[in-house]
Parts: structure tokens; C-alpha cells; sequence
């Protein structure tokens, strides 16, 4: 899977070059489809030793050593305030400006190459999902993919 | 365009020569004749030169061959090296720096008419030196015939140095920067090589033995130690699991290279302090020069080392402070001389490492800080109350100091500023996890004291869990560990936790408590932590060991959580967060709200020196008040559990018999009526313990043990004072025991030969009786004196005592005062003097033990002032069956 995103960022540039889009990883919590840019995607694994900090936000899970850099672990379905409860099991670790962060997921899907101009705005309401946390969706044939505001989740 | 890595190399090569130059040249100034100094400082100069003319930089060839020129009369002892010539030098030293550092930003000489104008001055003063030696030479030829041989060397010098200065007239100059002018290159290695003396062997090696390298290297290397540490660990880990022996030896030996890898990367970053210190020799010799002073700098510990980074932060905020030593320090020479100090001041400047920090000191012999200017200013700026200022300790009068806005200098000089700077100091050496503190006796000079630690990134703490979760403590905020029984030794006051540590009333924090977590176990260990202004004492479930820690940052989720100040990664790969030690005691500020609302209440202030935790109790309507200090225990028993054997009351406490008082059997009020369960101070000394009984418990206040002595006082009673409304009684628990059983604090004391005379001084009516009673017990008769000056005043009229004991903080003369007086005074020098005081710290002890006090001892410790005392009186026999 790091594969994957690695691969994904090899052809983010190029495809740009031919056409206006972006690359989005995908990946559940609960029934929904969400979607990352995968730019931010540093990588993806599954060490879940998360040292607890007492009298953090309740979406904050702790702390985790990833090579020697401490990074925040924080409970996305939480964070974003999603109705419906989760199994997380990985860890989507991304980074936005001098942050990095793990966001638990339940399961990594595809990575997918969108043209920007399919993307719209999201609807009044999402059931289930706060607002605020989309920046766009995305109509796929079977469901709507919900591309995340990365600003809004790594908002303090 | 000259070729880019060949120009670094040349600036590089001379921003060394700059800074050698520049402390030899200080060198030379103390030592005028070191003709190795002098032969140092013409190489390095006449490199410069050479390079410089390579490049074609004219002003820059210009300048170092006139310095060159002088130089090389100074070595051949032409000339003496006398105070203009050496300030001629450093001007042309700070202008090959202002150049060098235009080239090395613009890559071109700057153009700048103040530079021609040195040139001329340059060439001036040469002139005028030219003339001093021909003035001098026809003196000396008809006098001695030897001097005769240098002559011919002279000219040939004065000769190059006449056409030089054809060769690069100003105008000239400007013209000719813009036409690089390149001797060959056989000419310049020509100069070098006539030119050169042959180094010492042993400067060459020197040379070799260091390389430059990226500082962004080091920290990558240490990163990765950092990583192969964590790696080894878990290689360790399995090579336990297989027991191969083969594989555990290798495991072994891949486990010592890597620590030694990592403490040897660790060295890598230290750089002795030196590399600071020695900036101020020239900073000093200016300052001075331009304020009129004479200062003598003495550096000590300039090995000490101190990561980079540290030493980077540290320059600034300690050029601040030397300069305003020397400025609002040291006296000029005139009024040096008056107050009978050598005219030339002393400065010192030390570093030395000490519990795991680097503590460097800043020392002047000048006048002093004057506190009663500071409380003055203070009153002024409305920092303090007027009323209030005079209970402040003198630590925290000095800490106005620190006050942004705040200067004492009545003349606002360009040196110091407006005072802008002692809180930009401190806020800096805080931020590097430092302290800075001032001691200052006034007449005789001011000691700055600055504690950083060693480095930011690596720091000694201590490892402890709460709740099976690992915790890191640094080492600098800890003070002490403690061992107790919860049950026994926690005092609870309300919701609060306190525990008497020697004496003192501290309060204390659980760490489960804190973080929220459930209590698993109960915690047995007390950490006794400072935050630099406070003492609280944390209890913590278990204690590992003490280490090095790399400190990680957290991100920026946690940054409002006042609790942590970063995290670390274990051995095991698992993080531990680090504790805020100074956050931590915000956080829970609550608690200590309770005590803090009734001093408010109550307009006390809790900042002078006098303050104790006081409990307040009821004996039916009566309110008394004890020290907190002074009692063992508080707890609760039921009326049926008083039995009376052989005539006298008592309770089976803990298995042990404890012997009941009731204060209406001494005192003139009513007794506890019957209650099915009392309130019961428990009074422990030595393996005694009696119990008082009481109604209830009403409060436990901080407060300064001032009472009214014109009402109520009688054996047993000390004084009283108005606490909310209500009258409350100070009890003399000494007494009342004492009344209780006369034999109870009868010890197997030293038969001594007539009564043994002690002078007391202590202002407040309070300890003056109390102390006085507890050594009447102890045997001595005892005479008070309300300050410094009345007790003097004692001596003087011819009492003489065996021992005196002092408090520190009394009015008219205080403590330090007295003790200085009467260290100065031959009559009394031999007295042995204990300090008494109800103010402790390290600082204060050490200082009164600068000043010629024989012991130290707090107040209400009454056993450790008895046997103190009977040591000083021993030790005082001992002198004089000696002599």
C-alpha cells in the first residue's frame, strides 16, 4: 500500500501535465467513502502503540514513535463527527505544512485519478458527517466518494 | 569574476585570522613585550595582505600592510607597544572585519569615503610614528652604538612602507578596485615564503588535527544514532528470545559500539564556552575605555562545554549582563580609590558545571545593587505598596529588577540602555530552560548567577509511572525523592494534600489525580519538585531509573495543555511524555486556591518571610492557633474511646498508648463538653507523642505569626490577634506540655559549669516567646532583643552572651546586618551566632554562612536548635580548653 501511494505521486505530476486532475486515496470508515489528496499521504501501516495524553481533545488518541518522529494519533471518524461508530484499524498518516499526524481508518480502498472539474460542492447536508470537514464530492457509480478538507482536519 | 569557492576559502581563511588576531592583540595589550604574540599577529596580518592583493582587494591590501608595518617595528622592538598603537591596530582590525564581511556578502569591496578617510589617518599615523623612531634613534645613536646595527633594517622597512603608500594614495584606491590588479602567482607564494617564519612544529599539528564540518551533518548523525539506538534495542530484545550464545556475544559487542557511537556524536555538538568568553576581553576593554573605568576580566572554566545551540542563545542575554556589571557595577577609578577598592575593577567571569547544568557566574567588586533604590523605584511605579514593600524579602526586592521597564540608573547611559534588557535577559535564559538569580551585597559587588543546562535536545530526567504509563521528569526541577506511608504521612486540609518536609508545609499532588486516571495502586513515592519559585511535593506510583532523554516536540494539538513540554522515545521504542513541572503547578493552581482565597480574604500577603501555615481550632467557644508545622497528626476519635488509667487520660492510638491533654486544665477557658467524637492534634518529639483535644477544627490559614502581646498573655499563651472577627489565642504548646508533664522534655543534657547567657534577636513577640520558652526549658537563661541594632546595643552595654542566635528579617538591622557587624568587630568575633529563621534556601544558608554564622537552623524545629546549640557550645569549650 505505501507502494501504492508512492506510485501515486510519481504520477500525480505527470498526469497534471495532461490534463487538469486530481489523485485522491480512498478509504472507509463505517459505509462511507472518503478521499484524501494523495499528495499529503506520507504513508500507511498498521502499528497501532499509541501512547495515551491525558487531558487531550477526546478526538486525540495520543502519540505514536514513527522512526524517531513523534507523531499525534487522532481518532478520524472523532475528529470529522461522524454519526456512526468504527473499527479503526490503520493508520493514514499524512502531512500539511509542518504537521504530521496518524488518522485512524477502518479500510484503505483505491487510489483513484479524478478530473477536477467532476468534483462538486457537497450538499446541504450529509447524513451523518459534519459539513464543514467537506471540501467536495465526487459521484462514483455505485456511491459518493466525500474528498476531505485536509485544512479543516488538521485544524486544531 | 573571481571564481566563487576560491573567494570562500579566502574568507573563511580570514574571519580566522580576525578572531585570532583579535584575542592576541588583547593578549598583547596585558603583555606588551610577548614577542611570539607579536610574531603571531605580523604572520597572520601579512597572510591577510598577500591574499588580499591576490584578489585585488586594494582597501582591504591597504589596510593590513600599514597594520603589517607597524607590527613588524613592534617585533623588531623599534617601538613599544603603547596604547594608541594598539587602539590604531583594533581600528584596523574592526575595518578588515567590516570589509571582509561586505565581501562576503556583495562579493566587491564597499566604496565607502570612511574607509579612504582611515587610509589617510593610516598613512598619517605612520608618519607620525616614523617620526617618534627617528626622534628616538638620534637619542639612542648617541647614546649607544648598538642600536646602530637595526637602523639599516629600519629604513629598508620604512622604505617599503613609504611606497606602499605612493602606490594606494585614495583616489587611487577607488580607481583601482574596479581593475583587479593580480600579482603572479609566483610573487605572492614568493612573499609567503620570505616571509614566513618557520612555524612551530607544534601549531602545525594543531592545525591538522581539527577539520570543519556542516553543523546540519551533526544533526543528522545524531538523528541517527538516535534511530540505531532504538534498532539495537529491539535486536537486543530478540537475541534474549533465541539464547544463542554466538548471537548474543555479537549482540553485545553491537551494543557497546552504539552507545559509544551515540555519546561520541553527542560530543560532537559541545563547544567549550570559551568560544563565548572570548568576545568579552574586547567588549570589556571598550566599554571600559569609553566609560573611563579600568576593569581587569578574569574568564574561569572557559572548557566548559555546552551543546551548541545553547551557546549561540547564551552570547546575548550574558553581553547584557557584562555590560551592565561594568556599567552600574564598577565605580570609577576616582571613587574606587575613595572607598578604599583598587582603582582597577574586578570582573569575573566563570562557568562550571554542577548537577547536571552549567552554572555561570558573573562577578563584579562594585558598588552593589541598592535595594532601598529598588523599593523606592518599585513604590514609584506602583509596582508594590509602600506597606507592602517592607516585608519583602530582598530576593524579591532584586526581582523587580527583572520587571520590563525597570532601571535604577539615574543617568540613562548609552551602555545599559533604558533598562529595557534584564527582563529580555531573563525571558531568554528561561526559554532556554535556565535561571537566572542576583546576589548583591551593596558596597562590595553584585554576583549574577545563570543555570542553563548542558542542551537542549539531550536532558537528565527521571523515569516514573502512574497508572503503568511512563512519565519523564526532569532532573533539574527535582529536589528530592521521598519514600512515605500515605496513610500516615499525607496531611489533609480540606480537599488538599500537604506534607511536612523538615519542618516545612508543602503541599502535594497525586499524579493519577492529575491526569485523570484511576488510582491502581497507592502511590508511595513523593517526588519533591521546584519550580523555581515554589517547592510541591508529586506522588507517583513507581520510579525507574534516572537518563539521558531526547527531547521530542509534541504537535500542535497539545500545545494548550500546560502539562507537558515534549515527549520522549524509550529504549523499548515506547514514548514516555515529559512532564512540565512549572505547567503542572498552574494547572492544579486550584488547589492551592483555598489557601490563597483566605490569605486574600484576610489582606495577608504571603511573601514575608515570617509566614506559616497556622491551624485554628476550637475548644468549645475559645479559637486557638497552633503552627501547623509543630503538629504530627490530625485526626478524629470517638469520646468512648478515652479511657482514664492510673488518674490520667488516654487513647489507644496505633497500637499505642497516647496520653490526653485538655487546654481548660491550663488555660482560663471553658472545656470541650462531651461529644461523641473529638477532634485530636497529635504533638510528637522524640518517641513521644501526647494528644490534645479539641471541639473542632476550623481552618488552616498561611499567615505571618504577628500577634498582640497586651491582652491575654500567660503561661501557655503567646499572644493574640483578630482573624476574621474572632479573637483566636496562640498557644504556647511548649508550656502547656511542659505544665502537663515538667519531665517531659527533660533530656540527659551536657552538665554545664553556671547558667549558659543567650542573646536572642527576634522581632515578632511570637517566636521571641516561644524560642525563649523552649531554651528556658532547655536550660539557658535568655535575653531578647527586638532587632539587630538593640542587640548590639546589649553587647555594648556589656552583656555576654555564650551563644547568640539571630533572625534574619527584623527591622532597623536585620539579620545579615547584625551578623556582618559583628564579624567586623574584635570583641564579638568569637561569639559563635546561630542563624534562626523560618526561611529556608540554599541561598540564603549559603550566605550567612559567607558572612560568619556558625549554624542555620528553621525555628520550629525546637529539638535540631537544641542539639545545634549544644554542638556550638561544645565546639566553643573545645576552643577554649585549646587555647
Amino acid at each position: 500500500m505505501l507502494e501504492k501511494a508512492s506510485i501515486a505521486q510519481k504520477d500525480l505530476s505527470r498526469s497534471q501535465a495532461i490534463q487538469n486532475t486530481i489523485i485522491l486515496v480512498t478509504f472507509y470508515l463505517g459505509n462511507y467513502l472518503f478521499g484524501i489528496k494523495a499528495e499529503k499521504v506520507m504513508e500507511i501501516n498498521k502499528d497501532l502503540d499509541i501512547t495515551p495524553v491525558p487531558h487531550s481533545e477526546d478526538y486525540i488518541l495520543g502519540i505514536m514513535n514513527l522512526r524517531g518522529q513523534i507523531i499525534t494519533v487522532i481518532d478520524l471518524s472523532k475528529k470529522i463527527r461522524t454519526m456512526f461508530s468504527v473499527n479503526p484499524r490503520l493508520n493514514l498518516i499524512l502531512r500539511h505544512q509542518d504537521e504530521v499526524a496518524a488518522f485512524l481508518i477502518e479500510k484503505i480502498d483505491d487510489i483513484l485519478e479524478i478530473p477536477v472539474n467532476k468534483l462538486e460542492e457537497p450538499p446541504e447536508k450529509i447524513e451523518g458527517i459534519s459539513r464543514e470537514f467537506v471540501e467536495k464530492v465526487y459521484q462514483l457509480p455505485d456511491r459518493l466518494l466525500i474528498v476531505l478538507n485536509v485544512d479543516k482536519v488538521f485544524d486544531h | 569574476m573571481i571564481e566563487d569557492d576560491i573567494l570562500k576559502d579566502f574568507l573563511v581563511e580570514a574571519k580566522d585570522g580576525i578572531a585570532k588576531m583579535e584575542e592576541e592583540f588583547i593578549e598583547l595589550e596585558r603583555d606588551k613585550n610577548n614577542v611570539e604574540i607579536l610574531k603571531s599577529l605580523f604572520r597572520t596580518m601579512h597572510s591577510l595582505k598577500g591574499a588580499a592583493g591576490f584578489f585585488g582587494f586594494k582597501s582591504l591590501e591597504g589596510i593590513a600592510h600599514f597594520a603589517e608595518d607597524i607590527l613588524s617595528k613592534l617585533r623588531d622592538g623599534v617601538i613599544e607597544a603603547s596604547e594608541d598603537i594598539v587602539d590604531i591596530l583594533l581600528k584596523c582590525l574592526d575595518e578588515i572585519k567590516f570589509i571582509v564581511a561586505y565581501l562576503e556578502e556583495s562579493k566587491t569591496e564597499p566604496l565607502d569615503d570612511r574607509i579612504l578617510e582611515f587610509l589617510v589617518n593610516l598613512s598619517k599615523f605612520n608618519d607620525k610614528l616614523k617620526k617618534r623612531i627617528q626622534e628616538e634613534k638620534v637619542e639612542k645613536v648617541e647614546s649607544a652604538e648598538l642600536k646602530e646595527e637595526i637602523a639599516p633594517k629600519e629604513l629598508e622597512e620604512r622604505s617599503i612602507g613609504d611606497q606602499t603608500l605612493e602606490e594606494i594614495k585614495p583616489s587611487e584606491a577607488v580607481e583601482k578596485t574596479d581593475l583587479p590588479v593580480k600579482p603572479s602567482p609566483e610573487e605572492i607564494s614568493e612573499r609567503v615564503k620570505d616571509d614566513k617564519p618557520l612555524p612551530t612544529p607544534g601549531i602545525k599539528e594543531l592545525t591538522e588535527t581539527h577539520i570543519k564540518v556542516d553543523v546540519r551533518l551533526l544533526d543528522t548523525l545524531m538523528n541517527l544514532a538516535g534511530e540505531l539506538v532504538l534498532a539495537r534495542n529491539r535486536v537486543v530484545q530478540l537475541a534474549n528470545r533465541l539464547s544463542d550464545s554466538d548471537l548474543q556475544r555479537s549482540v553485545q559487542v553491537l551494543s557497546m559500539v552504539t552507545t559509544e557511537l551515540q555519546e561520541t556524536i553527542m560530543k560532537t555538538r559541545m563547544q567549550p564556552i570559551g568560544v563565548v568568553f572570548n568576545k568579552f576581553p574586547r567588549i570589556v576593554r571598550d566599554l571600559a575605555k569609553s566609560l573611563n573605568k579600568r576593569v581587569n576580566l578574569h574568564l574561569e572554566g572557559t572548557e566548559t562545554e555546552l551543546d551548541r545551540s545553547i551557546i549561540e542563545a547564551i552570547k546575548d542575554p550574558l553581553t547584557h549582563l557584562v555590560r551592565n556589571s561594568i556599567d552600574h557595577g564598577i565605580e570609577a577609578p576616582e571613587i574606587r580609590a575613595q572607598v578604599g577598592k583598587s582603582p582597577e575593577g574586578n570582573l569575573f567571569l566563570r562557568a562550571y558545571h554542577e548537577g547536571g547544568q552549567v552554572v555561570i557566574e558573573i562577578e563584579d567588586d562594585g558598588k552593589g545593587i541598592d535595594l532601598e533604590k529598588i523599593k523606592r523605584k518599585a513604590v514609584e511605579k506602583g509596582l508594590v505598596s509602600p506597606e507592602e514593600i517592607d516585608r519583602l524579602s530582598e530576593k524579591e526586592i532584586l526581582s523587580f529588577i527583572f520587571k520590563s521597564g525597570f532601571s535604577t540608573a539615574e543617568k540613562i547611559t548609552q551602555v545599559s540602555g533604558r533598562g529595557v534588557g534584564m527582563d529580555v535577559v531573563k525571558t531568554n535564559i528561561e526559554k532556554l530552560g535556565g535561571s537566572i538569580e542576583i546576589n548583591t551585597i551593596l558596597r562590595k559587588g553584585t554576583t549574577v548567577r545563570v543555570k542553563i543546562p548542558l542542551t537542549l535536545a539531550i536532558i537528565p530526567a527521571l523515569i516514573v509511572t502512574s497508572n503503568e504509563q511512563r512519565y519523564a521528569i526532569p532532573q533539574v526541577n527535582l529536589k528530592e525523592i521521598v519514600s512515605i506511608n500515605p496513610q500516615k504521612d499525607i496531611l489533609y486540609l480540606g480537599e488538599s494534600q500537604f506534607y511536612r518536609l523538615r519542618g516545612e508545609i508543602i503541599p502535594i499532588l497525586s499524579l493519577s489525580n492529575i491526569l485523570d486516571q484511576n488510582k491502581t495502586q497507592e502511590e508511595h513515592n513523593l517526588l519533591i519538585l521546584t519550580t523555581g519559585e515554589r517547592y510541591y511535593g508529586l506522588l507517583v506510583d513507581r520510579i525507574y531509573d534516572s537518563e539521558e532523554i531526547v527531547v521530542k516536540p509534541l504537535g500542535k494539538w497539545f500545545k494548550g495543555i500546560p502539562l507537558y513540554s515534549g515527549a520522549t522515545i524509550m529504549g523499548d521504542g515506547k514514548l514516555a511524555l515529559i512532564l512540565d513541572i512549572v505547567g503542572l503547578s498552574k494547572f492544579v493552581g486550584l488547589k492551592a486556591e483555598e489557601v490563597e482565597r483566605a490569605l486574600e480574604e484576610k489582606q495577608i500577603k504571603t511573601i514575608t518571610e515570617e509566614t506559616q501555615f497556622i491551624l485554628l481550632f476550637d475548644v468549645e467557644d475559645t479559637t486557638l492557633a497552633l503552627p501547623l508545622a509543630l503538629i504530627s497528626r490530625l485526626d478524629k476519635i470517638r469520646g468512648d474511646k478515652i479511657e482514664i488509667v492510673g488518674g490520667k487520660e488516654i487513647i489507644l492510638y496505633k497500637n499505642k498508648v497516647i496520653p490526653v491533654i485538655r487546654l481548660e486544665n491550663y488555660l482560663p477557658i471553658q472545656g470541650v463538653l462531651p461529644q461523641e467524637e473529638y477532634s485530636v492534634l497529635f504533638f510528637s518529639e522524640r518517641e513521644k507523642t501526647c494528644a490534645i483535644i479539641c471541639s473542632r477544627i476550623v481552618d488552616t490559614i498561611e499567615t505571618s505569626l504577628q500577634v498582640e502581646t497586651d491582652l491575654y498573655v500567660q503561661p501557655g499563651i503567646l499572644g493574640y490577634r483578630i482573624i476574621n472577627n474572632k479573637t483566636v489565642l496562640f498557644l504556647d504548646i511548649y508550656k502547656i506540655i511542659e505544665m502537663y508533664d515538667p519531665e517531659w522534655f527533660t533530656v540527659k543534657s551536657l552538665e554545664r559549669e553556671g547558667p549558659t547567657n543567650i542573646l536572642l534577636a527576634e522581632d515578632s513577640p511570637f517566636f521571641q516567646n516561644m524560642i525563649s520558652n523552649y531554651l528556658t526549658q532547655g536550660g539557658f537563661h535568655v535575653e531578647i532583643a527586638p532587632n539587630g541594632e538593640e542587640a548590639l546595643k546589649k553587647l555594648k552595654a556589656g552583656f555576654k552572651p555564650d551563644l547568640i542566635i539571630s533572625d534574619i528579617e527584623m527591622p532597623v538591622m536585620d539579620g545579615f546586618e547584625f551578623i556582618k557587624e559583628l564579624r567586623s568587630q574584635n570583641e564579638f568575633r568569637d561569639i559563635p551566632v546561630m542563624v534562626l529563621t523560618s526561611l529556608t534556601g540554599e541561598d540564603i544558608r549559603r550566605k550567612v554562612f559567607e558572612l560568619g554564622a556558625n549554624a542555620y537552623e528553621v525555628k520550629l524545629e525546637r529539638e535540631r536548635v537544641l542539639s545545634a546549640i549544644e554542638k556550638l557550645l561544645e565546639k566553643k569549650l573545645n576552643r577554649a580548653m585549646v587555647l
